[in-house]
């Protein structure tokens, strides 16, 4: 057998996750699978980490929600995850919201891989629907 | 020239906003037979115009072109009626906007005895549980209010409205889906009820 490259060595110590970021005008939840979405390994909403219900909803909740989401994953296991949000950003906006990306960039700094990461926020429609195609917004 | 209809682009007086299944054409057809009114629902509107193409897979009309699209309904619209639409690029600027709620495991129930495809199910009912009618309406009329009809018959949201309306007396509910959703293990079903059908592995392009 090839020795394996620096590179194979690393991604076979990689155990991938999928984290969740599920991001409202309320609230922030982050849940951590496995990578067929199957196990929970983590779940941590804003309502977890502040006391009032008035700072669910801020960034600074979001954040911490995911990094101790992330200390879970990693305790038990997971290092990598690829990351899929669903938060509305607004009228308009090309972004999630603030607690989507305060979640985002604190997964990226608690020592967690991060892989993909997938704006998955749900458009609703009934007998009509917004042009498809609109949906490529930046995370 | 285009041709104006009677009394379009106007102002309407409300907006009836909120994901499919809330309540918003019953409400519509109230508030608008009370103030003697048009109810214009954009769906209703846009369908036949050249500006939206039908979908099978989906059984859905999906706009083609945004702009014409609106143009069509601020014709629709006279000043005074109400504007029924989830999709809030489509409404004229409002004096009243309202956002219906409702409980996301209630809207579940509704949107399957609807017999929507799972896929068209699950769409909005997540929708309703991060709230993305409400940010939406809400970061372009600062003044939306959120009515929860979850426990309320159509009288009781009706008279909500109202008085909204007819008395500029607006008293709107607080929602947190997300939270409500989490302690009642909704949000683990459809979890689950997402990752089975692997939707949301492929959330814009599935039919
Ligand atoms: N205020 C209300 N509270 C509870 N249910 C309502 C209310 N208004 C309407 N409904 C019910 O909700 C369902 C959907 O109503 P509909 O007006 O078709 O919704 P939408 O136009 O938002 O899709 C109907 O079964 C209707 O009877
Ligand atoms: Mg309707």
């Amino acid at each position: 057998m090839p020795p394996m490259s620096s590179e194979q060595q690393q991604q076979q110590k990689l155990r991938w996750g999928i984290a969740w970021i599920y991001s409202s005008s309320n609230n922030t939840i982050i849940t951590i699978t496995d990578l067929t979405g199957a196990e929970t390994v983590a779940r941590v909403s804003g309502g977890q980490v502040v006391r009032a219900d008035k700072d669910k909803p801020s960034p600074w909740a979001a954040m911490q929600a995911a990094y101790k989401a992330a200390q879970l994953a990693l305790a038990r296991g997971i290092n990598a995850v690829h990351i899929k949000v669903r938060g509305p950003g607004g009228y308009g906006m090309k972004v999630p919201g603030p607690g989507a990306s305060a979640a985002i960039r604190a997964l990226a700094r608690s020592g967690l891989v991060i892989g993909r990461i997938e704006d998955v926020t749900p458009i609703p429609h009934d007998i009509i629907r917004p042009p498809s195609g609109r949906k490529g917004r930046r995370v | 020239m285009r041709q104006r209809p009677e009394g379009g682009s106007g102002r309407p007086k409300a907006l009836i906003t909120g994901t499919p299944g809330v309540g918003k054409t019953t409400q519509c057809r109230k508030l608008a037979a009370y103030l003697g009114v048009k109810c214009v629902t954009a769906g209703e509107t846009l369908r036949g115009t050249p500006f939206v193409r039908y979908i099978p897979e989906l059984d859905t009309y999906e706009i083609v072109d945004m702009e014409k699209a609106k143009e069509v309904v601020r014709l629709a619209v006279g000043t005074g009626d109400v504007v029924d639409t989830h999709i809030i690029e489509l409404s004229p600027d409002p004096d009243v906007v309202v956002v219906l709620r409702k409980a996301p495991d209630v809207l579940y129930k509704e949107l399957k005895d609807r017999k929507w495809s799972t896929k068209k199910i699950l769409d909005n009912v997540w929708a309703e549980i991060l709230d993305v009618v409400y940010v939406e309406a809400s970061s372009r009329w600062p003044w939306a209010v959120q009515i929860d009809v979850t426990h309320r018959t159509p009288d009781e949201t009706f008279e909500i409205i109202r008085r909204c309306v007819a008395e500029a007396k607006c008293v709107g509910d607080e929602v947190d889906w997300l939270d409500y959703a989490e302690r009642s293990g909704f949000l683990s079903f459809i979890e689950r009820l997402s990752r089975l059908g692997g939707f949301s592995s492929q959330p814009s392009s599935l039919s």
